[in-house]
């Protein structure tokens, strides 16, 4: 997934996926593993293998959250047709926990990627833009408030004038 | 912005810590409890959430000593 607000600009284009025969790509077969197990036992030793740890340990330490280090091993579990998305979807929270128990056990300092709540810094154009209007709507409401009163007022108040309109009740 | 990894970490439920059971007295008037030690078929997020729970309580093992 993509956890940034650009734009892709390498995505593919439309209909690319249609382009090869159906069945060719490793995705469009039957999973190799079918069970979250089967799925972590072929991750687990390979998180663990001192040549991938080594560059696992560099990137975390880049500043890398396991959200999306996490993401992009299931990924591409997916895409060589290991498992299906919805395992791959299932295990991450093993994997990122894995990831932060071998980061610990390294004495690296890392990021999870979870403390963040989305959009919390900042909040959307779209919510600003809602606020706006409403503060504009009350605004409004406010400015024609008082116009209302006053009209009232003015009415309460009979003239006294030569030309003013006679009271009915003859008071 | 649709973070995968964090809505389902976020989502997992952690399994409680369960308490040991006390054991019933096997005297001759002690109530007649069926024993039913077969353990119960898991869901996949339970299964999920217990091998994270397991994983994360080593590493604060590890972390605090």
């Amino acid at each position: 997934m993509v956890d940034t607000l650009e734009p892709m600009i390498d995505a593919p284009i439309a209909g690319q996926s249609l382009t090869a025969e159906l069945g060719n790509r490793p995705w469009q077969q039957p999973p190799q593993y079918s069970t979250v197990e089967d799925a972590l036992q072929y991750y687990i030793p390979r998180l663990t293998n001192p040549e991938m740890l080594d560059d696992l340990l560099n990137v975390m330490e880049t500043g890398i959250p396991l959200t999306t280090l996490a993401n992009a091993i299931q990924s591409s579990g997916v895409m060589e047709g290991k498992h299906s998305l919805d395992i791959g979807i299932l295990i991450m929270p093993v994997l990122m926990e894995t990831m932060a128990y071998l980061a610990e056990e390294s004495g690296i300092e890392y990021e999870v990627g979870t403390n963040k709540r989305i959009g919390s810094d900042k909040p959307s154009n779209a919510a600003v833009a809602r606020a706006l209007a409403m503060v504009k709507k009350k605004k409004g409401k406010v400015s024609e408030e008082p116009e209302e009163e006053q009209v009232e007022m003015e009415l309460k108040e009979p003239s006294s004038g030569l030309m003013s309109r006679r009271n009915t009740d003859g008071v | 912005m649709n973070n995968v990894a964090f809505l389902a970490m976020n989502n997992l439920v952690m399994p409680k810590s369960t308490e040991p059971k006390k054991q019933m007295g096997t005297s001759l008037l002690s109530r007649n409890v069926v024993n039913n030690d077969t353990p119960k078929e898991e869901d996949v997020n339970q299964r999920i959430a217990k091998y994270v729970s397991i994983i994360r309580k080593d590493r604060m093992e590890l972390k605090n000593g």
